[in-house]
């Protein structure tokens, strides 16, 4: 795995914290990125990575999800990295609850189980069923962006209402992931869907 | 969107599907219920504003933020009323028409809120 991402310095992320954190991602949801054009994209990516970067401060997993106490918390991207750098900028010299973030470019399945948080590509659209099997039973929580991203088994999904980036959230593959995601945070998803809505979208 | 007929048959609140969505967890619920109890009142009175100034711009996006938070919880037919109000502002309606819808609104709110406040008087004791 390439490690993007980390060190101890100060950065907008390492204050976000409670009621702070909640205005952030209350912010992100505000975004309004043009998709088209490569500036669209550029605000695409940087929406989502301060989405990715607000997230684990509405997370909760299990002490054994982390090898030891001071073990940091690891953000993987799995597949295209296009929005990378903005997602190791945004994080960069984060911590959350005294883990240290760490961006890591995930490029073999086998490296998953480690990720806290994983997101998957829109280029590994044809490959969920393999990367979910090779999660299984691990705390790792993934994002996606594609429409079938949930059905398909993830837990959160990227996508634009209004053209503004959004989340919506599968509760059922976040709890098999053992993983508690905040009510604050589930406040402000586009959807929360069932298991059962989730098979059906 | 649902016909008028299907939102009449709908329950006020859905709150077996609730549970299901939260994977029966009561303690999120539970949260989820007071986060709206807390944000809903400022969102329809900012929408109410709207609505009264004919800024179409601000009803469209304040009942879309509602329609989120209503079906979200599980408040199918309060989430049509809302999903109508934007309809009806996106599209330029009439004066008359958005003040009909937001009162349709208002109407589903205060059947769900009621039953939102009993619920959570319920789960306190």
């Amino acid at each position: 795995m390439l490690v993007l991402g980390r060190g101890n310095a100060f950065s907008q992320v390492r204050l976000i914290r409670g009621a702070s954190a909640l205005v952030l991602l209350a912010f992100a949801l505000l975004l309004l990125p043009s998709i088209s054009g490569q500036e669209g994209k550029t605000d695409e990516y940087r929406a989502k990575a301060n989405f990715l970067a607000a997230f684990p401060n509405f997370m909760e997993w299990p002490a054994d999800a982390f090898p030891s106490a001071q073990a940091p918390l690891l953000i993987c991207v799995f597949g295209d990295f296009s929005f990378g750098t903005s997602l190791a900028e945004t994080t960069r010299g984060a911590s959350i609850r005294g883990r240290r973030i760490e961006i890591r470019w995930a490029r073999k399945e086998r490296d998953l189980r480690a990720c806290h948080i994983l997101f998957v590509s829109r280029s590994e659209g044809k490959r969920y069923a393999r990367i979910f099997k090779a999660i299984q039973g691990a705390s790792v929580l993934t994002v996606g962006e594609t429409p079938d991203f949930l059905a398909s088994g993830g837990a959160i999904n990227f996508l634009f209402d209004a053209d503004k980036l959004q989340f919506e959230v599968n509760m059922a593959a976040a709890k098999d992931a053992h993983v508690r995601i905040s009510s604050n945070m589930l406040a402000l998803a586009r959807h929360v869907v069932s298991r059962a809505e989730a098979a059906k979208s | 969107m649902k016909n008028s007929e299907e939102s009449i048959s709908e329950q006020v609140w859905n709150l077996p599907e609730l549970h299901e969505r939260v994977e029966n967890d009561q303690e999120l619920l539970r949260e989820l219920v007071t986060i709206f109890r807390r944000d809903f009142p400022r969102t329809i009175r900012s929408l109410e504003e709207a609505v009264a100034a004919g800024d179409l711009k601000n009803s469209a996006s304040l009942s879309h933020a509602l329609k989120g938070m209503l079906a979200n919880l599980g408040a199918a037919r309060a989430a049509a009323a809302a999903a109508m109000l934007e309809k009806m502002a996106s599209s330029a309606g009439e004066e008359t028409s958005l003040k009909n819808a937001l009162n349709a609104l208002q109407r589903e709110a205060a059947s769900l809120l009621p039953e939102l406040d009993a619920y959570m008087k319920e789960v306190r004791r």
